[in-house]
């Protein structure tokens, strides 16, 4: 299906005059513009604004994949052109590994919690150590609740 | 204390990163029919306008200072260019004439120079030094003294 | 942000409820449950952070700083002082139990929240740091919070089921053996179906492991009533009814299984693609035709309308005219589109009109195909009806004669001895 689209869409490129070097998937313009974000819009991708902005912005990204650029490439364009802020996702690197790393860490540190705060309510002693408990009374217990309710 | 932080900035001011950078280069056909070349107008100081029809009110209140300046500096090697973008032709058209612009302009209908200068929103205009690196951004109407402040400092550049 | 933690709350409330312990945790996520609507508002309204809700930049954001700053000080530091009065009062037996579901329960939602936070306010910090404004957006959120509800769906199943205080490995295979294998199974014939993501099959497994705790959960009670003489219908009727806490809990989290199902079927199987048609041209997508019929312009009161006509058809369910539009309006800037769409139950097909030639010979058309949203929304319905389920009887679950008892004692006494041993035994 995806590739019978490509086939549509290469066929229309060439009619429209322009040589495609490279098929493409509209599924990767679809990816990279998910990436990007559309500087009209606020805070919606490339991909989902309806924006004539955006939507020229797909053009470009459709033509550069054609010429062979790489996903990376095509992206690194538009970093080049608008800076770091037009990628929905901060790249993993310097400063910005901490918008990464820190939820993760967040959560490491929580489970750590988790663990000592279990340990400490299994060390507690209980108010008052249970005494022996009479058989018959535990049975009459049982026998009284399964009468009235089930859980 | 970083939330007070905010209130000094502005979420919609973003610093263009081709600053100091050469500008990138284009190949157009003005709306007249002629082609010109961003190469072509090396060794002068260029100032790049986008613009639109639909572009109101900044736009239409920038356009006779645009001409303003360029009557001005035209004889002192300097050289105004308007991109059109996200335009209908007629539209684009019926601008120039009310303003009745003399300096070139064309459409950019894929609206790859746009991106090829970050551009946002209109208007915008690039100043573009001798060398040809953008040196100056202006979001918004432009004045004619901003126009000439800024046109002023890159003529003192040598190219 | 506040959901989060007040979901973190209702949860950890009932470890309170059924040990007396966690009080200063929970008085803790009331009052940031509250800091963060505080500070939800501030977001929207001070302009500091541009976001698809905010919409105004007046100056009521000092002052809502400073509400927000004076609410948590002073809700914070009223907690301090009592600290004393708020010592927990339980013990635990093992960390296979009810009570360490719970914690985790919180842990990862207080997680999510934070994750959400942080990511927020990331741009912020990152600008007064580094002065560069960086963007984070939805890859971000995906990747860091999907793991984490994926968590909380295992928890989900889990929680429900696992005995308090301690659980012998005997509670964990009677509750949990069969639900396990369900999901597993059902992710194996999902993986031969073609599902290729590795988060899908897991939301997928989990979801059935879910549901089958539950429906295990449900039958094993219906059928305990029938040993006592109910019929069917009554038994599973009395039940839901006289329940109506713990029902009331399954069928909100029923629509959140729905809710994840919905989602991980549309990262899975939603498609979408943008083409040029000329006039009569068709294109195909996931067994839908679309056919561009012509364009036609209009001028409504106070914008310029140019609207597509696309005839979509799939075989099954006939034929439907779709007419994306273009609004241009004199004082914006660009023109608004407005979009067509045909709504179902398992698929949502959307059209949105993008360039077209002057003459109507030629439009650029985006063509979605969402499927399973619907079930987001289905889901989201149940949540209401589960926390307002009704109760017939007044007096309520016994349990809590119990734990009047305990509490009254003071946890000593054979009384309360024999009442903690039956409480023990009901959940074993």
């Amino acid at each position: 299906m995806i590739r019978g689209l490509a086939g549509v869409l290469a066929t229309l490129l060439l009619l429209a005059g322009a040589a495609a070097a490279v098929p493409v998937d509209e599924t990767t313009v679809h990816d990279v513009a998910a990436q990007l974000r559309c500087v009209v819009c606020q805070s919606l991708s490339v991909a989902d604004s309806p924006s004539e902005t955006a939507s020229q912005m797909r053009g470009i990204i459709r033509e550069r994949l054609a010429a062979g650029e790489s996903p990376a490439e095509v992206r690194a364009y538009f970093v080049e052109k608008y800076g770091e802020w037009i990628l929905l996702a901060p790249p993993k690197s310097g400063f910005n590994l901490l918008v990464w790393v820190v939820p993760f860490a967040g959560l490491g540190l929580g489970l750590v919690l988790v663990a000592v705060v279990l340990r400490r309510w299994s060390r507690k002693i209980p108010p008052g150590a249970p005494a022996g408990v009479d058989p018959a009374l535990r049975e009459r217990i049982r026998r009284e609740m399964s009468e009235t309710e089930s859980p | 204390m970083l939330l007070a932080y905010g209130f000094k900035t502005n979420p919609r001011e973003i610093p263009s990163p081709l600053l100091d950078r050469p500008a990138a280069a284009f190949t157009v056909t003005t709306f007249a029919g002629s082609p010109l070349s961003l190469e072509s107008l090396r060794g002068k100081v260029v100032m790049l306008n986008f613009w639109a029809s639909w572009c109101r009110p900044a736009c239409y209140e920038e356009a006779p200072a645009l001409e303003r300046t360029w009557r001005e500096y035209k004889d002192k090697g300097v050289v105004v260019v308007g991109i059109d973008i996200q335009d209908r032709d007629e539209a684009a058209r019926t601008f120039l004439a009310e303003f009745g612009h003399s300096f070139p302009n064309a459409p950019d209908p894929a609206g790859r120079i746009a991106v090829d200068y970050g551009v946002y929103g209109v208007p915008e205009t690039f100043f573009i030094d001798r060398k040809g690196r953008v040196r100056f951004k202006q979001v918004g109407a432009l004045t004619d003294e901003l126009a000439r402040q800024r046109l002023d400092t890159l003529l003192k550049e040598p190219s | 942000m506040p959901w989060l933690t007040a979901t973190a709350f209702l949860h950890s409330v009932m470890i309170q409820e059924r040990r007396r312990m966690l009080k200063l945790w929970n008085l803790g996520l009331i009052f940031l449950t509250f800091g963060l609507t505080l500070f939800g508002t501030f977001l929207t309204r001070s302009g500091i952070i541009g976001s698809v809700h905010s919409f105004t930049q007046g100056s009521i954001g000092v002052f809502f700083l400073a509400f927000l700053a004076l609410v948590l000080l002073g809700s914070f530091s009223l907690l301090a002082s009592r600290v004393d009065r708020l010592r927990a009062e339980g013990v635990l037996d093992s960390v296979v139990s009810r009570e360490s579901m719970f914690l985790l329960n919180n842990l990862f939602l207080v997680a999510a929240a934070f994750t959400v936070f942080f990511g927020t306010v990331f741009p912020l910090l990152s600008e007064a740091v580094r002065g560069v404004k960086v963007s984070v957006g939805a890859p971000f959120f995906n990747l860091v919070n999907i793991p984490i509800f994926l968590a909380l769906l295992f928890l989900m199943g889990v929680g429900p089921l696992i005995a308090w205080r301690r659980a012998s490995a005997e509670n964990l295979k009677r509750n949990f053996l069969k639900p396990v294998l369900a999901g597993v199974v059902v992710a194996a014939i999902m993986r031969g179906l073609g599902v290729g993501n590795a988060l899908v099959l897991t939301a997928m497994a989990l979801v059935v492991f879910v549901a089958g705790t539950i429906s295990l959960d449900l039958f094993r009670a219906v059928r305990t009533r029938r040993r006592n003489g109910d019929g069917w219908a009554a038994a599973t009727f009395g039940l839901l009814l006289r329940q109506n806490r713990r029902y009331g809990g399954f069928i909100v989290h029923l629509g959140i299984l729905v809710i994840a199902l919905g989602v991980a079927g549309s990262q899975a199987w939603s498609v979408q693609t943008e083409v040029t048609l000329q006039k009569g041209q068709t294109v195909d997508l996931a067994g839908y035709h679309v056919r561009f019929d012509g364009l036609e312009a209009t001028e409504e009161s106070n914008h310029a309308k140019v609207t597509g006509a696309f005839t979509l058809s799939n075989g099954r369910r006939g034929e439907t005219v779709l007419l994306p539009g273009r609004k241009f309006y004199p004082q914006e800037q660009t023109p608004i589109a407005a979009v067509d769409y045909r709504l179902g139950f398992l698929e949502d097909v959307y059209l949105v009109l993008g360039d077209f030639s002057r003459d109507g010979s030629q439009a650029t058309v985006k063509l979605q195909i969402n499927r399973m949203v619907s079930w987001l929304w289905i889901g989201g319905s149940c949540s209401p009806s589960g926390r307002r389920w009704p109760s017939s009887r007044r007096r309520g679950d016994p349990r809590e004669g119990f734990l009047a008892t305990l509490g009254h004692s003071g946890g000593r006494g054979a009384g309360a001895d024999a009442a903690r041993l039956w409480l023990q035994d009901q959940s074993a």
